[in-house]
């Protein structure tokens, strides 16, 4: 299933387990390597993203900070993702391609 | 308007164009009303006091980096609008602010090429060449929590903390990029949390001639081609300006994340006239340097405090701007 791609803030291609948050109270939850999911963003997050393989966000924009950790750490980052948190569960698959703007969820 | 001003004025389009919609703490705008014109009223008392005593390149100096004066012009204007300021005064304000910016540039202060004073000779500057994809991920790692760190101490402020310029080319095609941060030890704002005991880090990173990144004066990174992490050929951190090495830069990592999971719990537990509040002294720390200048407190006044504490967050402003609202605000600057 592909969900509609939202702003790219930082690019790249990623296939990988998501671990979706809704709150900074979900960080414990994070594993390295997943791609991490959220509603939005703060900076108690940047531990999470420092060990995601990408980073998803329903709300922010390309300039949100937590983007810029994404591209410091060299990983994709989609923004604007519409009920990212609703579509993505923890677990699921997920493909994401930012040159082809394209997050799609595994069979 | 002169070119300078519409230049600066076309500047705020890629700030708020890119709009980072940050809501953490608390969204600035359904708070500046609180605060912002006794602000600005100082802001430019202090600053024609300053003006009288001492030269443009003085006073720039004392804000040490270019982007801690570019950033704050717009609350500046924002202030004298609420004080009824006219236009004219507003653009003579906005006009020296941009040449105290400019004092710290190379170029023009609309970062058009980048670089910043602080640097001029790039070949002599020593780089450690030889780096293994580990190394590249931890100063991956210490790149991204001082950004995090820096949002943590100073919010929407962290011009406070940092500035980034580049990339500088090399004569040997190779391109440097610049991160510089200070002020990180800011006691006088958080007393009771544990900061990096450190003031300033410089990380330079080296990169192949084919990474294009701009950066904008808002020290915003705009990565056209290539990637920060994986395409880096050489660095060098330097702290307190002393070179140290990766290993012992990496303590950075464990004691930034430190302060930020602990600001972080103080901004859920604590009620809004506490956040805004420290939304204020930050705002009065960053004007601290003119009042450094003029040998007065830099501390926010009563006052402030008295009315931040009978009024409340303005939600009409809690939302994200359109690109209409955008247009709309840029247009009435000026």
């Amino acid at each position: 299933m592909n969900i509609s791609c939202g702003i790219i803030a930082s690019p790249g291609v990623v296939k990988g387990t998501a671990v979706v948050m809704t709150s900074p109270d979900d960080i414990t939850k994070m594993s390295a390597g997943a791609i991490l999911v959220l509603k939005k963003s703060d900076p108690s997050y940047a531990e999470c993203v420092m060990k995601a393989s990408a980073l998803i966000c329903e709300t922010g924009g390309k300039l949100t900070h937590i983007c810029v950790v994404a591209l410091e750490m060299g990983i994709p980052a989609i923004v604007q993702v519409e009920e990212a948190t609703r579509q993505v569960h923890t677990g699921d698959t997920i493909y994401l391609n930012t040159y082809d703007k394209k997050i799609e969820i595994c069979e | 308007m002169n070119d300078n001003l519409e230049k600066y004025r076309r500047s705020l389009e890629s700030a708020w164009g890119y709009n980072d919609y940050n809501d953490w703490p608390i969204k600035f705008n359904s708070i500046m009303h609180l605060f912002i014109k006794e602000f600005a009223d100082e802001f430019v008392s202090d600053l024609e006091k300053c003006r009288k005593e001492y030269s443009t390149f003085t006073i720039a100096n004392a804000f040490n980096n270019p982007s801690r004066i570019y950033r704050i012009i717009h609350s500046v204007l924002c202030g004298m609008k609420r004080s009824h300021r006219n236009i004219e005064q507003q653009r003579n304000i906005a006009n020296y602010m941009l040449e105290l910016t400019a004092c710290l540039k190379i170029g023009s202060p609309f970062n058009e090429d980048g670089r910043n004073l602080i640097l001029d000779n790039i070949d002599d500057l020593f780089i450690n060449k030889s780096i293994s994809e580990c190394e590249k991920n931890k100063i991956a790692q210490i790149c991204s929590i001082l950004w995090s760190y820096s949002e943590s101490i100073f919010f929407r402020a962290h011009d406070i903390t940092k500035e980034f310029h580049g990339l500088y080319k090399r004569s040997d095609g190779k391109q440097l990029l610049i991160r510089d941060y200070f002020n990180l030890y800011p006691y006088q704002i958080w007393s009771n949390i544990p900061l990096l005991p450190i003031n300033s880090i410089r990380i330079i990173s080296m990169y192949p001639p084919n990474l294009y990144l701009k950066i904008d004066t808002y020290d915003h990174l705009f990565l056209e081609q290539g990637n920060l992490k994986n395409d880096m050929i050489g660095y060098r951190i330097i702290i307190d300006n002393k070179d140290i090495t990766l290993e012992s830069g990496l303590s950075i990592v464990e004691k930034s994340l430190e302060s930020i999971r602990e600001i972080s719990k103080w901004s859920k537990h604590e009620k809004y006239p506490e956040i805004i509040k420290k939304y204020a002294e930050i705002y009065w720390f960053r004007k601290k340097p003119l009042c450094d200048l003029l040998k007065k407190d830099w501390h926010v006044p009563e006052a402030v405090y008295k009315k931040i504490d009978n009024g409340t967050p303005d939600i009409r402003f809690s939302n994200e701007l359109s690109a209409r609202e955008i247009q709309f605000f840029i247009n009435t600057i000026f």
